[in-house]
């Protein structure tokens, strides 16, 4: 079995993966060539966690998700923003990532831009998965 | 006192380019680039042409030029060197 963080990631790859014409990867650090635009690539954050201290037999997990969506166009901003929409859906649909999860909301959306041929743009929004694991056990909820 | 003759640069490996009304060679080239914003990386290439100043003096941000048949859109304008030669920075059709 895969630690409940893993499983968490991947349950959400697996639902961006529903996205039409779009390329899913999990924390690529390779270059993405053009023809494989627009990508949506997620990685993990910062995951801070803390005791539960009414049982101290779990841990408390605020995992940071990042969704980065990059596009490349004259006008990314626009023509992007279906994208945008429809991964933010694709995470939102099911808040609990399929029990995985007590919460998943969305924390920041920040874009850069890089000159090139076109416009590249790269937009991180991020999300924080609220979990719950076994103090002794990341495997275990 | 030497006067350079900047045509000579040009007549080897220019090639034409034509903005409005005027024409004239210029060097082209189109490398790939690495661009990367948060973790993120991609591939892309970078349009540039090289030309004397005294051609194209209105090219600017914007600007429709064909080169070697091939139509661009203008990035942006840079002098280089002793500001006799110019790079435009272009983007292909969508």
């Amino acid at each position: 079995m895969a630690s409940v963080k893993e499983q968490i990631l991947d349950y959400l790859v697996t639902e961006l993966n529903g996205l039409t014409g779009v390329t899913v990867s999990r924390s690529r650090p390779f270059a993405h060539n053009l023809s494989e635009l627009p990508a949506i690539v997620v990685t993990q954050g910062s995951a801070p966690a803390e005791p539960v201290y009414t049982n101290l037999e779990y841990i408390n997990w605020a995992m940071r998700v990042h969704v980065l969506i990059i596009y490349n166009g004259s006008t990314p901003e626009a023509d992007s923003d279906q994208i945008f929409i429809d991964a933010y859906k694709a995470v939102m649909a099911d808040r609990t990532a399929g029990g995985l999860a007590m919460d998943i909301y969305p924390s920041s959306d920040d874009k850069t831009f890089q000159e090139g041929d076109k416009i590249t743009m790269f937009e991180d929004l991020t999300f924080v998965c609220v979990f719950r694991t076994k103090a002794d056990d990341p495997e275990q909820q | 006192m030497f006067t350079e003759d900047l045509d000579q640069f040009f007549a080897d490996f220019g090639v034409s380019a034509t903005f409005g009304a005027e024409t004239g060679l210029v060097i082209f080239d189109a490398p790939d680039m690495n661009v990367s914003g948060f973790d993120g990386q991609v591939i892309t290439p970078e349009y540039k042409i090289t030309y004397p100043s005294i051609d194209f003096t209105t090219l600017a941000h914007g600007s429709a030029i064909t080169v070697d048949g091939v139509n661009y859109t203008v990035n942006n304008v840079t002098a280089g060197h002793d500001g006799k030669i110019k790079y435009a920075y272009l983007s292909g059709a969508d």
